[in-house]
């Protein structure tokens, strides 16, 4: 192999992101956590940790403007590269919504919530499988797993509608509640975010495979 | 054959079946460029060595085209032939068609003094002549019979700004050309090229001899002149042919493996081969 050491930076570059990965995908799981079981230390420690993720996001953009640098990569070793930049992106992100949805846990407090938590579980659950699916496609370069995220984003749309709807609903009946209401649209929208986010993740795994550009956040 | 069978093998042989460089000389068409240089089927032999292989290539005007490929691929072999310079090597055959504006280079009727005006060459080790830098850009115009002084003082200004010289050697013209640098030398051999007013320019490699920044004044000049030649330039530097060409022909084994708009060579090529070539993985 003549770039054997281009080689192994690709792979522990690949290697780096899945760990970054990891941390976006805990992030978001202990703030949704913390919401359903009003744990505000939870909610605090997601918070305090965000900056490991930030962190790793400085680390790999380090990394790959190095390896832009001493390898001027072409082809599909640019691509990679540049698709992987893209993902680092995303994850950042999610990590970011993680935060912001713990924020709106700490606002509704301990306060009883408007009525037991049901669609929103559901959401989060196929938000969460999405960012996972992203990684294994970008892990594997699997464009099928990348193109089932398209189904999975319309499904998140759908139930984002009908909590959307749900909470108008309670705003007029339950005016003394509009605060907590209003929260939760936001969780409600970070989650449809995140999954947006894990959408992109999976238009980069297409270009890295196909070198062509899809939009499957429709 | 039946009658039957020959119709149906005729009939085969008749369909229009397309390349996708025909394709694509058609999409040129389209858009209105010109082609240069057209090559057709053209196979050439070193004695017993089949150095190129159906080769189809179609040269657009004012237009950088890079060749690229591992030595020995035969890119040099390609960009010798198209000023028929290959004939030089003894024991070389040929076959197949290459069109310059229409015309077969291996025409009779086509002298190789005529193409050669038309067609400059720029090479890999800047070979000066041993003379003065006004006489060596003046040689060729003076070949042609131009004996007046101010015409030639004319055409040797206008060649050294042409290749981006004049302002360094301005007050020096009359001094020995061995005295310049190397990337100097390389731009008094453009001028030397531009001096007889050609319509291509051929490189074979003009940086590989160079210094880094050397490399890119002639990077930058080459960018320059394609607003009025038509350059073809043979190149190991794949960055190179990333920053400079508009079109990338990859060699190999003496074929032409894919040949496309650079951008599109650079950042997903259709040929395995061509991606493992340039992303470094072989060659």
């Amino acid at each position: 192999m003549v770039r054997a050491s281009f080689d192994q930076q690709l792979v522990e570059l690949k290697k780096k992101l899945v760990r970054m990965g990891e941390h976006a995908q805990i992030a978001l799981t202990n703030a949704f956590k913390a919401l359903e079981t009003q744990d505000m230390a939870l909610a605090d420690q997601v918070i305090k940790e965000d900056v490991v993720i930030n962190r790793l996001e400085d680390e790999l953009d380090e990394f790959i403007i190095n390896m832009i640098a001493s390898q001027q990569p072409v082809a599909g070793d640019l691509r990679k590269i540049m698709a992987t930049y893209k993902v680092i992106t995303s994850l950042e992100r999610i990590g970011d919504f993680a935060v912001d949805l713990s924020k709106s846990t700490k606002r509704i407090g301990r306060e009883p919530l408007l009525k037991p938590l049901q669609d929103l579980p559901l959401m989060f659950d196929i938000v969460r499988k999405m960012i996972q699916a992203g990684l294994e496609a970008y892990m594997e370069e699997n464009v099928q797993l990348a193109e089932d995220m398209a189904k999975m984003d319309d499904h998140v749309d759908d139930i984002y509608d009908t909590i959307m709807q749900d909470l108008f609903k309670k705003i007029i009946d339950l005016p003394e509640k509009v605060e907590q209401a209003i929260q939760l649209a936001y969780v409600t929208r970070f989650l449809e975010r995140a999954a947006d986010h894990a959408t992109n993740m999976a238009e980069a795994v297409y270009y890295i495979t196909e070198g062509k550009r899809v939009d499957l956040n429709r | 054959m039946s009658v039957a069978v020959t119709k149906r093998v005729n009939d085969t042989l008749a369909f229009p079946v397309k390349s996708k460089q025909e394709e694509r000389g058609k999409r040129h068409a389209e858009k209105g460029q010109s082609v240069v240089y057209e090559t057709k089927n053209l196979n050439l032999w070193y004695g017993d060595n089949h150095a190129l292989k159906n080769i189809d290539l179609s040269i657009y005007e004012n237009e950088v085209t890079a060749v690229i490929g591992p030595s020995g691929c035969g890119k040099s072999t390609y960009v010798k032939t198209l000023n028929r310079m290959v004939e030089l090597v003894p024991d070389v055959r040929i076959s197949g068609e290459v069109f310059y504006r229409n015309r077969n280079i291996f025409d009779q009727t086509f002298q190789v003094e005529e193409l050669r005006t038309r067609v400059g060459m720029v090479f890999q080790k800047p070979n000066p002549f041993p003379k003065s830098i006004f006489e060596n850009v003046a040689y060729g115009p003076k070949i042609h019979g131009i004996s007046n002084k101010q015409i030639l003082n004319e055409i040797v200004e206008r060649s050294l700004r042409g290749a981006a010289i004049w302002d360094e050697v301005k007050d020096r013209l009359h001094e020995n050309a061995y005295g310049l640098s190397g990337g100097q030398q390389q731009r008094i051999c453009i001028a030397r090229c531009l001096a007889i007013e050609p319509d291509v320019i051929l490189m074979d490699e003009p940086t590989s001899a160079l210094d880094p920044i050397s490399t890119l004044k002639i990077e930058e000049l080459v960018r320059e002149l394609r607003q009025k030649y038509s350059i073809v330039i043979v190149t190991h530097n794949m960055q190179q042919a990333a920053r400079i060409s508009d079109r990338t022909a990859f060699f190999l084994n003496g074929e032409v493996v894919e040949y496309d708009e650079t951008e599109k060579i650079f950042s997903n090529p259709e040929d395995q081969r061509t991606e493992e070539y340039i992303t470094g993985r072989f060659g």
